[in-house]
């Protein structure tokens, strides 16, 4: 058992904070959170400078966990730009690679992952955009909800339902890749949300939008498992996020009490709030990293996975409420309001902490050990 | 007064809202509460309920000034949180002065309104006083316009500053964002000394119950919404209530904003203020924390009026809670000084 890092990674984790640092300016920050704009320039930026990389998983974690530390918004804005990337590496054909990952490794595309829709968040096999075959094409109709990267990507990955109503739920959905460039393809920007307010989430229109055959990820009926695999991998960059989100809260609390000097850092009730938020950080970081590491060397445990998100959300929320109570009236126009706005989304987005716990017992039951 | 009278208050205040309120979209967080609304307000005899007679008051009882603040704060804890500014912190300042007087009288009718400069441990206030004027930077107000403001200098004195002041305002705080919050600063303006600690006394031990009411509005608008919700959003065909660890959870909040509503009734609330203001405090933050984890994406949203309440209950929290409150908890309890070493 080793709780090390590489040296490499180590570097590589220092060369992200510097970044963050000195890119996610205060203007920019403020006016990407308060403006609600999702902030191109730095997703370019960020690429340019190799932070978000597929070669190599770890580096996608640590660059997510350290930007969310500076400013969770921005941080997530920069490296959502390649969500549902694994689902093509995975089970996409090679054309689909080329044609799609290639644009989306050099920086050049923004894609995205089309799966809830307006009826049902959590059900995901209740999903009912339809796909029809019809000379060559599928044709899409149907409308999906909360999308994030709605007005911006280039493409989609996008769960929909290619059998008929009678077929078993899981087992009539598949998976395609949609131009967001294609006749019937609309985007409604979505605005005034809680949080995370610098990326961009829409709801999206299909209207007799024609996909090529050769767009379909992997094989028909097989959806569901493809996007419940993408969300085994995508949980755990979750928790990053919410690591980076404790963390920076956490930060900024620390700061805060040695500001006020000796006789108020030596309060115990302080001292507990601070010992509490610490503990759990440090809990999930370990629990994080754990079934980061099943998961990089292709042995995932998605108990673990669901235990890392459910729990890296939660203490997101749970540092962040306790830094503003930390911080108090001084707290109403700080960056920790801004984390501790950020933060919920996490018990939501990805599966909720509801359905994470569904899926830890359930498994459990089978017979899995903690 | 009755609990039949306070009932019709209570529904008074939800048809005023229905009719005066923006909601939505374009609800009060975006307009803020106009000089339109707040005449309305006075109007209709809700900003001047607790103050005293000779400023126009109406002599309300504590029983049913605090279920109207408990009322607006289930539907915009915004409004609740300017009527407390004005009644419960300028109202006990103000009303022996004469000047004080004449303001609070306008403030009653919705003519002007005023800022509170929030005590705090730790928010650095510098001032320079001569015996007329007084030159200060106050890190954060909050309250209606810019009219005049009430204010701690850095020796702790309370001091109405009577001029116009200069509020470098925060665009989007975290809370109570149909009210203006903001860095104040005063630049030889004229100021009457209320005396020495008023504010934080008041803040500190004066308006339990005040803060209370607040809070469990804050909690009960959340939880009831949740409740109509849970009824109707299915999730895998099922209604979210059928569920039991939702049921569990909303049934719990529900239990304990009943129990603190029945505190809150009760002849000895007064005994109980201390506690019923710790309770408070936390039970809104976790019913509004609740509400938008069951609303999922939609409550996540301000045009669906769940996630103000997860932002004003903490904002309340840190506006209201504090170790020096808690030290007064832990007094109240132990009957003596305790929890420092």
């Amino acid at each position: 058992m080793d709780f090390k890092f590489s040296e490499e990674h180590e570097e590589f984790r220092k060369k992200v904070r510097e970044f963050g640092k000195k890119e996610f300016t205060k203007q920019r920050i403020r006016d990407s959170d308060i403006n609600e704009k999702y902030p191109d320039e730095l997703r370019e930026l960020t690429y340019k400078n190799g932070l978000v990389s597929y070669d190599d998983p770890w580096k996608v974690l640590i660059s997510i966990e350290e930007l969310c530390s500076i400013d969770p918004g921005l941080g997530i804005s920069v490296t959502i730009p390649y969500f549902g990337a694994e689902v093509i590496m995975l089970f996409g054909s090679d054309h689909l690679k080329e044609k799609y990952l290639s644009r989306i490794n050099s920086g050049k595309a923004i894609m995205g992952l089309a799966v809830t829709e307006p009826s049902g968040g959590s059900d995901v096999a209740g999903a009912s955009t339809r796909a029809e075959k019809k000379d060559g094409h599928y044709v899409v109709n149907g409308s999906k909800m909360f999308i994030s990267n709605g007005n911006l990507a280039d493409f989609f990955i996008t769960l929909v339902r290619t059998s008929s109503k009678e077929a078993k739920r899981h087992h009539g959905l598949s998976v395609l890749v949609v131009d967001t460039n294609s006749k019937g393809f609309s985007a409604n920007k979505l605005t005034g949300k809680l949080g995370v307010r610098s990326t961009t989430t829409s709801e999206i229109l299909f209207e007799n939008l024609e996909v090529p055959e050769e767009n379909l990820v992997g094989e028909e009926g097989k959806g569901f498992y493809y996007i419940m695999t993408f969300f085994n991998i995508s949980r755990i960059f979750v928790a990053a996020q919410g690591i980076g989100v404790a963390q920076g809260a956490f930060d900024r609390a620390m700061d805060l009490v040695k500001s006020r000097g000796e006789e108020y850092s030596s309060r115990e009730e302080v001292q507990f709030a601070l010992a509490e938020m610490a503990t759990r950080i440090k809990a999930t970081r370990l629990m994080t990293y754990e079934a980061a590491s099943h998961l990089f060397s292709y042995e995932p445990i998605p108990s673990l996975t669901s235990m890392a998100k459910q729990y890296a959300g939660e203490t997101a929320v749970f540092v962040t409420e306790k830094a503003l109570e930390i911080a108090g009236i001084d707290g109403i126009d700080s960056d920790l309001e801004r984390f501790f706005r950020d933060a919920k989304i996490l018990e939501i987005w990805e599966g909720t902490s509801e359905i994470e716990k569904l899926i830890i017992a359930r498994n459990m039951l089978k017979g899995e050990k903690p | 007064m009755s609990s039949e009278i306070t009932e019709i208050l209570r529904t008074s205040v939800m048809e005023f809202v229905n009719k005066n309120v923006p909601s939505g979209e374009n609800g009060l967080e975006k307009s803020g509460i106009t000089p339109d609304l707040r005449k309305k307000l006075g109007e209709q005899g809700f900003l001047n309920l607790k103050l005293p007679a000779e400023a126009g008051g109406t002599g309300m009882d504590a029983e049913s000034y605090i279920a109207v603040l408990e009322e607006f704060a289930k539907a915009e804890p915004s409004i609740a949180m300017e009527m407390f500014f004005l009644n419960s912190v300028a109202g006990r300042v103000l009303s022996h002065f004469e000047d004080g007087i004449e303001l609070l009288k306008r403030a009653g009718r919705g003519e002007i309104s005023f800022m509170t400069a929030i005590p705090s441990e730790f928010s650095r206030i510098s001032s320079h006083s001569t015996e007329t004027t007084i030159t200060s930077d106050v890190p954060i107000a909050a309250g209606g316009s810019s009219d005049f403001l009430l204010m701690t200098d850095q020796s702790g004195r309370t001091l109405l500053v009577k001029d116009k002041i200069n509020v470098r305002k925060i665009q989007k705080p975290l809370g109570f964002r149909a009210i203006t919050w903001g860095g104040v600063e005063t630049k030889n303006s004229q100021y009457e000394d209320l005396g020495k600690g008023k504010l934080e006394e008041i803040f500190l031990k004066q308006v339990n119950l005040e803060i209370t009411a607040m809070a469990l509005g804050i909690a009960e608008g959340a939880i009831e919404k949740t409740l109509e919700y849970t009824k109707v959003r299915k999730v895998f065909n099922t209604p979210l209530k059928d569920f039991g660890p939702v049921a569990a959870a909303v049934t719990n909040m529900k239990g304990e904003i009943d129990l603190v509503k029945h505190s809150l009734d009760s002849e000895r609330r007064e005994e109980n203020s201390e506690v019923l203001r710790h309770a408070s405090l936390e039970l809104a933050l976790n019913s509004a924390r609740t509400s938008v984890q069951y609303h999922g994406g939609y409550g996540y949203f301000e045009s669906f009026g769940i996630e103000k309440f997860y932002r004003d209950a903490m904002a309340m929290k840190m506006i209201f809670g504090g170790l020096k409150p808690r030290e007064l908890l832990y007094r109240k309890i132990y009957g003596s000084d305790s929890g420092r070493i």
